[in-house]
């Protein structure tokens, strides 16, 4: 009989008892006694989100390729079960083996959003390991985080004992490898923490000293110790073909959020939007060989049984040999009635001809992200997407048959204008022209246009990271005006417009970049019963509001403020590839409105050449500032 | 070609939904090499039919589900083939149990073939003076009730309703080998109405009898396993749903 951690009573009385019981296909059971290191992978959200995420499998298919290692899973309980086992003093437990988190060697986490910052204390606190690195003792298992919000660690310094800055691939088995000889030697967790410091993209925040000037901005950020090195390197791994790649991922039982074989075909983006942290993060733009994933499509099918695959990248149609690889995967697809997903597709013939063959017309929609209403607005974010490349996508995709088209939008971005507000409107009204200008004989009934626009967050490591951002009311009122000149459009009722929440902008504004003084903020929003925030449902501005005011801290003076050239950023500490001069020339192109090329058409001295290896040819660069890399 | 296969879902894979099962089998009859028929259109699916859902927390040794295959007759593996490749794809608490041949159309379904179930109960009882109730007595004063009204939630909320004529049967039973180890020391058989019809959940008979007997058994203190899903047949008597099929 397979053991659980929950007695029928608690299964029996919670929402989805499945998210608790592990056993799924594919999970991976090994016997405690005859392995070294046990290591608690945890994406701080429920658990269908969580098992939704690509990095995850990633991270445990590669641990677990060690016999050493036992790596298992945790996600956040539902609130319905966290008051139980709080009630009930139940400790907070893995899916594979049902055992308590604190009595592993490792709790990682998984950082993808600021939002999630309250859930992992939750996750800490249910396990019964103390918030703060500094109180853990040498019976806690090592706190560690990874993922895009460590980009900006800091505001989370207090509560880990590391921080893994880059991708999984790079480091993780010498991480491995120095806690098995810190213990071999009979090191504690000092010792261990210490050796971790020395190895490349390991931040130990408890080994570094933050000082801030009057102003509130930081003055020296230096290690504490001699050794620890001053500056950390994010880890990229630069061939995706011949490195960890799960083949059989775990399928769960509950319907994930995507219920579907995520094929990664590649990582990093040429195009340089600069509102856009993941592009300019995960350079130099590395791609999986076609050969590597034709094989890896076929294995995962086959070892799945999903009923969909889905394509991952920041930009799919930036993956040269798209077409073969579509037309690999349509014959193999057809066979196993699997379908296939492509986001992120520049809308053209070829993608339009592919889309007709994989999905249903009727019921699919044509997506757009001009991200800027206004060319103007568009060139400044280095967005290089044009009004005719809009039109004339939607032009073939009407006469292609759909009639539905979704345009994502950003408001309060720097530098925008009320006329670029209004020119939203005025996009999506130019969309419904085209479509009204086909003869009602060749049409399909009205079109629906869906405008969405989202609030700008400035984040770390982009051009924008100098940027001021707006407060709530400013954000209201910016989607107030795209509504109003919404209205005076002739072809209103063909449009639907949407807008996101403002305050968890601000929110998201403070933490992405954030320094250290907002730990004790967490800390409290957490204890007033925040938990999954990034749930519409569950957010609550007046917990940030209050513990702002019980701490002091002024949330303008992360988000209401443009930096000065010279600002030492929390996250300067980090060296990401691309460099802060580049960021700097973007950031003065931007408001000069001056459009950067991609990757593949120039080069711009970004820094990420020093990775040495992407699509990063460094050949054809004009830039000035080239010495920087060479 | 049509097939019914029966399985089994116990332990810890009592708390997957229905829909959890659904989706877990189209997986892992994909993983197979076995060809099942898909309906046409841009989404193509499986052609699969289950019988009466079984709740969650429940346990089953007699569960179905009708599948179309992609193959005539005399090309079609064999049934114990079939059973083989399905069972190398399950989880540690679903086995598949037989595979048998079936007629077509909507008649046969095994959704709407479901007439009568049986379940059994085991439990524990905690407290000495409910001990010493003899079980077989209360059974029978149980059973001898006119009606026996009990709360059922509907859309727009609860009734009443009497579930008297769906209990077909009831009698002590022996405790299955795996609640046995888990420590349940009772159990009833249980031998009632199901399907579109009248279905009668097992938890709302035993919860009646325990009430009218005075025992105090919470849902979460029984374990109730479903034994078979029957057919009616002529002369108002039950075949189980396997016995409709042929192997093959």
């Amino acid at each position: 009989m397979a053991k659980l951690a929950l007695s029928d009573r608690i299964l029996m009385s919670v929402e989805k008892p499945a998210r608790y019981i592990g056993h799924e296909i594919n999970a991976v059971i090994k016997d405690k006694a005859q392995v070294s290191i046990r290591f608690a992978m945890c994406f701080p959200d429920v658990y269908e989100i969580g098992m939704s995420h690509l990095g995850i499998q990633i991270i445990y298919d590669q641990l677990n390729r060690r016999d050493d290692v036992w790596c298992e899973r945790v996600y956040s309980p539902w609130p319905d079960l966290h008051n139980i086992l709080m009630e009930t003093n139940t400790p907070l437990f893995t899916l594979e083996s049902q055992e308590p988190v604190r009595d592993f060697d490792f709790l990682g986490f998984t950082i993808q959003y600021e939002l999630c910052y309250t859930n992992i204390l939750q996750v800490l606190d249910l396990s019964g390991i103390p918030l703060h690195a500094s109180d853990r003792s040498e019976t806690d298992p090592i706190v560690m985080g990874g993922g895009p919000c460590t980009s900006n660690p800091e505001p989370l310094a207090d509560f880990f004992d590391l921080f893994y800055i880059g991708e999984s691939e790079t480091v993780m088995y010498d991480l491995m490898d120095a806690y098995r000889e810190n213990r071999a030697k009979g090191g504690d967790r000092r010792a261990f923490l210490r050796a971790a410091s020395g190895i490349p993209g390991i931040y130990v925040p408890s080994l570094y000293n933050v000082s801030y000037k009057e102003d509130g901005t930081i003055l020296s950020f230096e290690p504490r110790e001699e050794g620890v090195p001053a500056r950390i390197r994010r880890q990229a791994v630069m061939d995706l073909s011949h490195t960890f790649y799960p083949t059989k991922p775990v399928i769960p039982y509950v319907k994930a959020t995507q219920d579907k074989v995520t094929l990664e075909i590649q990582r990093g983006c040429i195009r340089g939007c600069r509102f856009c942290q993941a592009g300019m993060w995960y350079r130099p733009t590395r791609r999986r060989s076609l050969e590597f994933l034709k094989e890896r499509a076929e294995t995962l099918i086959r070892n799945t049984g999903y009923e969909e695959l889905s394509l991952s990248s920041l930009s799919s149609s930036d993956y040269p040999e798209l077409g073969e690889l579509m037309e690999f995967l349509i014959d193999i697809c057809e066979k196993k009635k699997v379908n296939i997903s492509l986001p992120s597709l520049r809308i053209d013939r070829f993608s339009l001809d592919v889309m007709e063959r994989v999905q249903d017309i009727k019921k699919s929609s044509l997506t757009f992200a001009p991200e800027g209403g206004s060319q103007r607005m568009r060139d400044a974010i280095n967005k290089g997407l044009t009004r005719d490349n809009i039109l004339s996508g939607s032009n073939e995709a009407f006469h292609g048959g759909w009639n539905t088209v979704k345009l994502y939008f950003m408001l309060g971005q720097p530098g925008e204008t009320e006329e670029d507000r209004k020119a939203i409107a005025h996009l999506a009204e130019d969309i419904t022209e085209v479509y009204y200008d086909i003869p009602k004989a060749e049409r399909n009934g009205k079109c629906q246009i869906t405008v969405s626009t989202s609030f700008f967050v400035a984040k770390p490591f982009t051009p924008f990271q100098w940027a001021a951002m707006f407060r709530p009311e400013d954000y209201i009122s910016y989607a107030q005006t795209v509504l109003a000149e919404m209205k005076q459009m002739k072809n209103f009722r063909s449009i639907r417009y949407n807008w996101h929440e403002a305050d968890v902008t601000v929110i998201e504004g403070v933490l992405a970049r954030g320094d250290r003084r907002l730990g004790a903020v967490i800390e409290n929003v957490y204890r007033q019963g925040a938990l999954f925030e990034a749930w519409t449902d569950y957010f609550r501005m007046e917990r940030w509001e209050k513990a702002f005011e019980a701490f002091g801290v002024d949330p303008d003076f992360y988000i209401m403020r443009e930096r000065g050239k010279d600002e030492i950023f929390p996250w300067d500490f980090i060296d990401g590839g691309v460099t802060k001069e580049f960021l700097w020339r973007e950031w003065e192109r931007s408001r000069k409105g001056e459009v950067t090329p991609n990757c593949e058409e120039r080069c711009s001295g970004c820094g990420s050449l020093s990775y040495g290896g992407g699509v990063c040819p460094g050949k054809n660069r004009n830039d000035q500032k080239e010495e920087v890399f060479l | 070609m049509k097939v019914r296969i029966k399985f089994a879902k116990t332990g810890a894979l009592r708390y997957i939904g229905h829909l959890d099962v659904m989706r877990y089998f189209q997986k892992a009859i994909r993983r197979t090499e076995i060809e099942a028929s898909y309906s046409n259109g841009f989404s193509p699916h499986m052609i699969m039919s289950f019988a009466e859902p079984l709740g969650v927390g429940l346990t089953s040794i007699g569960e179905y589900f009708d599948l179309e295959l992609n193959y005539e007759e005399a090309s079609c593996p064999s049934g114990e083939h079939i059973i083989k490749e399905l069972n190398a794809q399950m989880a540690e608490g679903i086995k598949v149990l037989s595979v048998r041949k079936i007629e077509s159309g909507r008649k046969s379904n095994a959704m709407s073939l479901v007439a009568a179930a049986s379940y059994t109960v085991s439990y524990t009882l905690s407290s000495d003076s409910d001990r010493e109730k003899d079980q077989d007595l209360l059974l029978k004063d149980f059973l001898s009730l006119e009606t026996v009204p009990a709360e059922k939630k509907t859309k727009s909320g609860t009734k009443t309703e009497d579930i008297r004529p769906l209990i077909y049967k009831m009698e002590t039973a022996g405790v299955p080998a795996e609640e046995a180890e888990e420590g349940f020391e009772r159990a009833i058989h249980l031998f009632c109405s199901a399907g579109s019809a009248a279905n009668l959940k097992p938890e709302t008979a035993f919860g009646a009898f325990f009430s009218f007997a005075g025992l105090n058994v919470s849902r979460w203190e029984m374990r109730i396993r479903r034994d078979e899903m029957y057919a009616a047949a002529d002369g108002g008597t039950f075949v189980p749903l396997e016995s409709l099929g042929e192997p093959f």
